[in-house]
């Protein structure tokens, strides 16, 4: 028994890493715990506040570490009119899938939870189509008018916004000449996609903050007019997984926008080759995101539901069209593949 | 308050007292509270949350929705009529859950001793913190959360179940 776990160890060593080190559990909870902790602190000093100071002495780091053990101490109410199982079961799953999503992230060269080549592009993007999915059953199962009609509003802002990200994906797709993320980040080695592509990186960036469900687009969570959306009836731990789901969202989304338009885990450089590339290049270029990410959060208000449909249809679609149109004419007739 | 007056013993009160510190501690630095605004006290309220007293440096966070609330603050006078939909919104609250009052109204009717309709929250609910005053300034309601945040951190409260 005892040699046979030794034997699975020292054969899936790498893996075991990699599922639950670096780009898997361990780091995806740590960054959580760092971007909750950055976004409170980065917001309150953009509001001329102080943010979490006292909690843990400097800086208020154990904010965060404070707030899951009240959250996981705490009364978990499960309504009687919701369908109980179904409502905490999808609760529960919801991080896994961006999670799983993240698996096929590659965050330094052929460094990568799941080693698959071909079209991994295709795949993230049909992964992270199943997260409203989980947003519909939680606020139907949880049976109350706020929950229903926010799953609902999700689900406009989704498909308002998940159409154009795809078009602004294709868009990149044809510029690399490739479905696969590692193939996509190595042709982006003399320039990144975001100056070639700009048009589409601005499609990409709008429905980026619809699908992540932030202030420009929290319609779903709107909290003056459905108190807190499909998350309303949630209490104690697994309104804390709600949470997490959330931030894993936004991580997922913000990896995919660096790897397509940032260059992944390239280095800046000015001529041709990168002096040194790496995971480092990803975690900093994940943090200028983020910070891009809360710096919008801060600035702007909130859209109405028929606003952000119609941004989405009426304009980022034809965009994002046009965007393809421009990238066939420029990449395969004026430079000739 | 559980059903008949029995207070029952909540899950954490069985722990060992060094585990249940930890969870105090962290109860402690993030109260969420719900406000109950149905007076004057609220203008100097929301001064609570704004840059110059900013009660998030010790965790504390404004929210919307009572099921991922910690306390309920009352603030301004509560009539009979209002009073039945705080008891639903406290019904509504997951426990560990805590009561702040703030102002004379709501604490012991004020300046409306005769009031037919002016009703004090302690005849319904168990409160843990009064704020005196009328209205009571931003500070003397910072200090009054800050005072129940030291409750909570020496353990001196009760969670029934």
């Amino acid at each position: 028994m005892l040699e046979w776990i030794n034997e699975f160890i020292s054969r899936n060593l790498v893996t075991l890493i990699k599922i639950l080190g670096f780009p898997g559990l361990i780091f995806i909870l740590v960054f959580i715990i760092f971007a909750v902790w950055y976004q409170r602190k980065y917001l309150a000093r953009l509001m001329l506040r102080m943010g979490p100071v006292h909690a843990g002495k400097v800086l208020g780091w154990l904010q965060l570490i404070a707030d899951a053990l009240k959250l996981l101490a705490k009364e978990i109410i499960v309504p009687r009119e919701s369908m109980g199982k179904i409502f905490l079961l999808s609760a529960i799953t919801l991080p896994v899938v961006p999670a799983a999503a993240i698996a096929l992230i590659p965050f330094a060269k052929n460094y990568m939870i799941l080693s698959v080549k071909g079209f991994t592009l295709p795949l993230f993007l049909a992964i992270m189509t199943l997260y409203p999915i989980l947003i519909v059953l939680m606020g139907w199962s949880a049976n109350n008018k706020f929950t229903i009609i926010g799953a609902f509003r999700s689900i406009y802002l989704d498909i308002a916004g998940e159409i154009p990200m795809i078009l602004s994906a294709i868009g990149v797709m044809l510029w690399a000449g490739s479905y696969d993320l590692q193939e996509i980040i190595e042709a982006q080695k003399s320039i990144w996609f975001i100056v070639p592509q700009f048009l589409g990186f601005i499609v990409f960036l709008i429905s980026y903050l619809a699908m992540i469900e932030k202030v420009p687009f929290d319609i779903p969570e709107a909290e003056s007019e459905l108190v807190f959306g499909y998350k309303t009836e949630y209490t104690g731990a697994v309104f804390l997984d709600t949470m997490l789901g959330d931030y894993v969202n936004l991580l997922a989304w913000a990896l995919l926008m660096n790897t397509l338009y940032f260059g992944g885990y390239l280095g800046p450089s000015i001529t041709g080759d990168p002096i040194i590339d790496g995971s480092i290049w990803t975690l900093v270029k994940l943090i200028i995101i983020i910070t891009l990410t809360f710096t919008i959060i801060i600035s702007y208000a909130r859209l109405r539901i028929d606003q952000a449909v119609r941004l989405g249809w009426n304009y980022l679609i034809p965009l994002g069209v046009l965007n393809i149109v421009l990238t066939v004419f420029i990449k395969y007739i004026l430079l000739g593949g | 308050m559980s059903e008949g007056g029995q207070i029952k013993e909540g899950l954490l009160e069985k722990l060992p007292k060094p585990i249940k510190k930890i969870f105090d501690w962290g109860r402690s630095f993030s109260i969420w509270p719900i406000h109950y605004v149905t007076g004057c006290c609220s203008p100097e309220y929301m001064q609570l949350f704004g840059p110059r007293y900013d009660l998030e440096r010790w965790g504390v966070l404004p929210m919307a929705s009572t099921r991922q609330s910690d306390a309920i603050i009352f603030v301004g006078n509560v009539t009979r009529k209002m009073m039945l939909r705080a008891i639903r919104l406290y019904e509504q609250m997951p426990e560990p859950r805590f009561v702040i009052v703030v102002g004379a109204c709501a604490s012991s009717k004020g300046p409306f001793p005769e009031s037919y309709s002016l009703v004090r929250v302690k005849d319904y609910m168990k409160v843990d913190m009064y704020i005196a005053g009328c209205p009571p300034k931003p500070e003397a309601q910072a200090y009054g959360i800050l005072k129940l945040r030291e409750k909570i951190l020496q353990g001196e409260y009760h969670e029934s179940k």
